[in-house]
């Protein structure tokens, strides 16, 4: 038991200097190292590959998820007679949680996955070391650009995410319950805070640092070939899972 | 090797370096866990030289090298590469000294995300200021090193394994480096391609005045490059000296890993509990 203890300890003390290391790499060598460690070219094609190409998957479920949400919520308030109110239930579910939450667990299925394979095989074909011996400081080469290119992506994703939920409960809710459009966005903009989609915005940072710190971490730690690459995504995927939702219910408490 | 010649190529711990040695190794000693991997390992490599170090798997060959590059740090013991210390340098230091060493990998290692020529770039743009047409020069001269100008644009999987080591070499040279390291420079290569990879080695030691080190089994290539051997067995080094003095060693363990015999001093059979009480469950 103290040896586990101690494990996760040791994690946590690793992932915090990775976490010092990326941000000092990412924001501060830029400007004082002589080559700034990574290509600005490569975070170019990071956000390419992380924001723009995950942008449809993003639009359809945020869709799917705002008519849903009109069904669930219109379902309930049925039976006050309030159908209409729905707009607003929807808008903020949407925007305060599902929009950031349900991106975030996207992500980390189509790109944390991705960072921990891609880095994992780096590792265990020696690659890692390659750019060590060379000199390159692997943190500063292969981290950085990554956590740039999700940290100003994720936002982003989110807020197609929230626009698409709003659309999709919309259709939803004109069509299906006969709201008309003109009370429906009238509701939705009533109730709809400017502070709710901040404090959905603030989430995705938070939530795009565990994505890369918990994919790139585990990366860097692996072990023992095509099996341990294998592993530690799986391992990468779930960490960072329940590290968004722990940290959504601390955030979600602090913001409210 | 016998005890008068470990006093007189290997000086304390404490001393200034041999001042010929590029690469100079005291009293190396490293444990994983209880397991002692690596016992009192001592050598020196001369400027402008080809060092062999050969050894069974799980000799500890490549945790020497993986000390020489700085990867790992010694229980206990020195590293000397051009007079400096690496065991005792903070990882910006380190830094520092890497940029005078190269190293070949044993599967190439070359980032496949990159070109062949943006990967012999690579470090000539990490480490230098200059422009990218004579970057564009330098990488086109390394590649016509290693006889590859033509694969300039293609990436990594686009080519051989054998024509990856070599792109791998023309990284490791792109700087001009004092040292190169080779860790298996034949593995998984055909005889022809392994004597390219050879005579690539020997040029870039001989007209060039690199050092290097090569950790290898093969012993074929091992007799066409090496201008002193080390043989490591059991994290020690039983054994040093001209490809001539090793070929004509008395000591059965060498002779028993030169010639491949299959049983020896190193047995064929690795199981301690005995054969007909295993089979039969006893």
């Amino acid at each position: 038991m103290l040896g586990k203890t101690n494990l996760w300890l040791s994690h946590l003390a690793s992932i915090s200097r990775l976490f010092v290391l990326t941000l000092y790499w990412a924001f501060i060598a830029p400007w004082r190292e002589r080559h700034a460690g990574f290509d600005r070219r490569t975070v170019w094609r990071l956000m390419d590959e992380t924001g723009v190409q995950s942008a449809p998957i993003v639009i359809l479920i945020g869709t799917l998820v705002g008519s849903i949400l009109v069904l669930q919520t219109a379902y309930q308030l049925q039976s006050y007679g309030q159908v209409r109110l729905v707009a607003g239930f929807v808008a903020v579910a949407v925007t305060r949680e599902l929009g950031p939450l349900l991106t975030a667990i996207l992500l980390t299925g189509r790109v944390g996955a991705a960072f921990t394979a891609e880095l994992g095989t780096m590792k265990v074909s020696e690659e890692i070391l390659a750019l060590e011996v060379m000199a390159i400081h692997p943190v500063g080469f292969l981290v950085a650009p990554r956590f740039l290119a999700l940290l100003v992506m994720l936002p982003c994703l989110t807020m197609i995410a929230d626009v698409a939920g709003l659309l999709g409960g919309f259709i939803t809710g004109t069509t299906l319950y006969q709201i008309s459009p003109g009370s429906y966005i009238d509701t939705t903009f009533r109730w709809l805070l400017f502070r709710d989609v901040l404090s959905g915005l603030i989430k995705s940072v938070i939530f795009a640092v565990i994505i890369t710190m918990v994919g790139c971490y585990r990366a860097l730690i692996v072990e023992g070939g095509p099996e341990g690459v294998g592993h530690a995504t799986m391992g990468a995927v779930v960490t960072a899972i329940v590290l968004i939702i722990v940290a959504d219910g601390i955030f979600t408490a602090i913001l409210l | 090797m016998n005890d008068s010649d470990q006093t007189a190529t290997v000086r304390d711990l404490h001393q200034a370096p041999a001042p010929g040695a590029m690469i100079e190794v005291r009293h190396l000693r490293k444990c994983f866990g209880t397991k002692v991997v690596l016992e009192d390992v001592s050598f020196a490599v001369e400027r402008g030289t080809i060092c062999v170090v050969m050894g069974g798997s799980g000799s500890g060959k490549s945790t020497v090298l993986r000390h020489l590059i700085g990867a790992y740090k010694p229980d206990s013991g020195a590293v000397y590469l051009d007079g400096v210390d690496i065991t005792r340098l903070d990882a910006r230091a380190m830094q520092q000294v890497r940029r005078k060493f190269g190293m070949l990998f044993q599967g190439g290692a070359l980032l496949n995300s990159l070109t062949v020529g943006e990967n012999v770039a690579l470090p000539i743009r990490h480490h230098t200021e200059l422009p990218e047409e004579t970057i564009a020069i330098m990488v086109k001269l390394k590649l016509e090193l290693v006889g590859l100008r033509d694969a300039e644009h293609l990436k990594p999987s686009e080519i051989s394994g054998g024509m990856q080591k070599r792109v791998s070499l023309a990284r490791a040279i792109a700087l001009d480096p004092k040292i190169v390291f080779y860790d298996e420079p034949s593995a998984g290569l055909d005889p022809i391609v392994t004597g390219v990879i050879d005579k690539l080695m020997l040029d870039l030691t001989h007209k060039m005045g690199i050092t290097s080190l090569v950790v290898t089994h093969d012993m074929q290539s091992a007799f066409r490059i090496a201008d002193t051997m080390i043989m490591l067995h059991r994290g020690r080094i039983v054994a040093a000296g001209t490809p001539e003095e090793m070929r004509h060693s008395p000591d059965p363990l060498v002779q028993q890993f030169i010639t491949g015999a299959p049983d020896g001093p190193i047995p064929l059979r690795m199981s301690h509990k005995e054969y007909q009480a295993d089979i039969l469950g006893l």
